[in-house]
């Protein structure tokens, strides 16, 4: 009597549930790819509105990602090293704009910088520099709702370091600054490069904040998101179009990193 | 000029940690204690990574931590090379600029790099990452990082933690040669007395936050101090009042000749484990000590047998794997214990 070769499987029921997952993000796409205008397809995105979005839409968010990581890795270091106060304050405040409709942040980034809000008005009758409904409108309603997701990524990986590295590196000569530059920054690397491209693809697809506080001008704050919501009014081929390139825009990106991360660790 | 100077108390989570202690430029001073002694406390107060709460550590001349004058020297101006338990090179450097990280300059950070990775016994190893390396390759370029640039003080916190055998000699043979070469002052941190004996000048032995012996290793080896230093290095402690070349032991009905019979009041009692011997019947015609005790425990150690007795008075002696066969011993078995006068070191016990 011969006994089958029983070898251990995958249990039955997560198989079938995460198949299940996988269908419900990929239908979507199908769905998309499938109404895409191939023979207009050329014509529609070298069309001035779909190249200014595109452009505009890179550019802020890319400014956006630089900038949230400038501001966001230091302030998760603070977080994640520094004993203050008001820490758990601080870092509801922060990680607010994660859970918050990005609508009312947009309003409330207006009402504290439009050209009458309480920052922005003394800010316009000093300069007469106005910020929303700016392509700066535009970046700054990206940073406030991308750097959480940065602040959030870096934060977890500095208190998942092992402090005694620093410590090495501080009594081997290395001063509190270059402490962080030669071997904290270096050591959370890859935590880093996801936090930056989380920041960037939440930007990259930032709809509410960025309608409310910077507008929707063609050419100037209308971001690809914005142009796939005019268009789909509009010009339903269009809508299809855009959306494709922030597909692929998307996971070019990603994959390209991924690839990069999966070899680091 | 001097090496480190350290006089400090260091209080912290409730711990309290109280030391005097110098080493002298090119003397290599071993630090041995229990865990929970304040080993890594006293590394962290002589390094900065914690300040002291009182007293004060110098280091070459100079004062680098002083409550009362409120001054204290950051750990990355203090001229220190430290090696930790573990290793913990950068992962993401290489070898050689793990070894040149405390030199800034970068041409003169891979030559030094380089002559310190052949003087470690890792020539050509300069452009491999840490994760490349085995656990004894990598101390050792971590002890060669805190070897490098001639620091003031080196030193090295548990240099074998973790090894597996092999790796610990060779590692061992390699301080051995290099420890040595460096002109700064040398602390090794370590809970081994073979390191202290191969490696150090002189060992304190810190115990609940205070120092409890120090001497050369001889002399801690020979004469330890405390129950701890004993158990570590093998030797039997017993402790009683002598008066007129008889000791009485502590806590028991025993009562011990020794030779020397000046001594009187609270005295120690060394007995080396070899030194005592065992018998089936009272053995007769000798000046010697004799009682009878329970076997409590026995374990082959090396080509001995350490046979274990917990009363009347604790003690572990060595025999022949012979004499266990010709005795029958065996846990629980009663046998005859004895021991020459003068093989009882007693000395005044300080009170």
């Amino acid at each position: 009597m011969t006994t089958r070769r029983r070898l251990r499987r995958p249990p039955w029921v997560l198989v079938t549930l995460a198949a299940l997952a996988v269908v419900f993000f990929t239908l979507p796409l199908v769905g998309l790819v499938g109404r895409v205008p191939w023979a207009r397809l050329g014509t529609v995105l070298t069309s001035s509105v779909v190249r200014e979005a595109l452009a505009l839409s890179l550019l802020t968010s890319i400014v956006a990602a630089l900038i949230s990581a400038v501001l966001g890795v230091p302030l998760a270091w603070v977080l994640a090293r520094v004993e203050l106060p008001g820490r758990s304050v601080i870092r509801a405040l922060v990680t607010l704009p994660m859970v918050l409709p990005p609508v009312v942040g947009g309003a409330a980034l207006l009402f504290a910088f439009g050209r009458r809000g309480t920052f922005g008005g003394p800010l316009y009758d000093a300069t007469s520099f106005v910020l929303p409904f700016s392509i700066w409108g535009v970046i700054v309603a990206n940073v406030f709702v991308a750097m959480p997701f940065l602040v959030v990524t870096v934060e977890g990986a500095l208190r998942g370091l092992d402090e005694r590295y620093e410590d090495a590196a501080a009594s081997l000569g290395a001063s509190p600054l270059g402490v962080f530059r030669r071997v904290t920054l270096p050591m959370i690397g890859p935590s880093l490069t996801a936090g930056v491209t989380l920041a960037w693809a939440r930007a990259l697809g930032e709809f509410g904040a960025t309608v409310t506080f910077a507008g929707n001008l063609p050419g100037r704050t209308q971001t690809l998101p914005l142009a796939v919501f005019v268009e789909l009014e509009r010009d339903r081929d269009a809508a299809v179009a855009i959306s494709l390139v922030l597909v692929a825009v998307s996971l070019i990106v990603l994959v390209a990193l991924r690839d990069r991360w999966w070899r680091r660790s | 000029m001097s090496g480190l100077v350290l006089e400090a108390v260091v209080e912290h989570n409730g711990f309290r940690l109280s030391v005097s202690l110098d080493v002298a430029r090119g003397e290599t001073v071993a630090i041995v204690g229990p865990n929970g002694a304040g080993k890594s406390t006293l590394v962290r107060a002589v390094t900065g990574l914690t300040p002291i709460t009182g007293g004060r550590v110098e280091l070459a001349g100079q004062v680098v931590d002083e409550p009362a004058s409120d001054t204290f020297v950051p750990p990355h101006e203090r001229s220190i090379g430290a090696a930790f338990q573990d290793a913990l090179l950068f992962p993401h450097l290489s070898v050689a600029a793990n070894v040149g990280f405390r030199i800034r300059e970068r041409r003169r950070r891979l030559t030094a790099a380089d002559a310190w990775l052949e003087r470690v016994g890792l020539s050509g190893f300069g452009d491999r990452r840490p994760s490349e390396l085995s656990g004894g390759e990598a101390r050792r370029v971590a002890i060669a990082r805190a070897l490098i640039d001639e620091p003031a003080l080196v030193i090295l916190d548990e240099p074998f933690a973790g090894l597996d055998a092999a790796a610990t000699v060779g590692v061992r043979r390699m301080l051995v040669d290099q420890v040595g070469e460096v002109p700064g002052a040398r602390l090794i941190v370590t809970h081994d007395p073979v390191d202290a004996q191969a490696l150090a000048d002189r060992v304190v032995v810190l115990e609940a936050g205070a120092v409890t012996q120090t001497g050369t290793p001889d002399d801690i080896r020979r004469r330890p101090a405390t129950k701890y230093v004993a158990d570590l290095v093998g030797l039997n402690l017993v402790h009683g009042i002598a008066r007129d070349g008889r000791v009485q032991v502590d806590g028991t009905d025993l009562e011990l000749a020794v030779a020397n019979r000046t001594l009187s009041g609270g005295v120690t009692l060394t007995i080396e484990p070899h030194a005592v011997s065992l018998h089936g019947d009272q053995p007769a015609g000798s000046p010697r000590n004799t009682w009878t005790a329970e076997v409590g425990g026995m374990h082959q150690l090396g080509d001995v047998v350490r046979v274990q007795f917990d009363a009347p008075v604790p003690l572990v002696v060595d025999v022949t794997p012979g004499a266990v066969r010709d005795l029958g011993l065996a846990p629980g078995r009663s046998v005859w214990l004895a021991v020459k006068a003068t093989s009882l070191d007693a000395r005044a016990r300080p009170d």
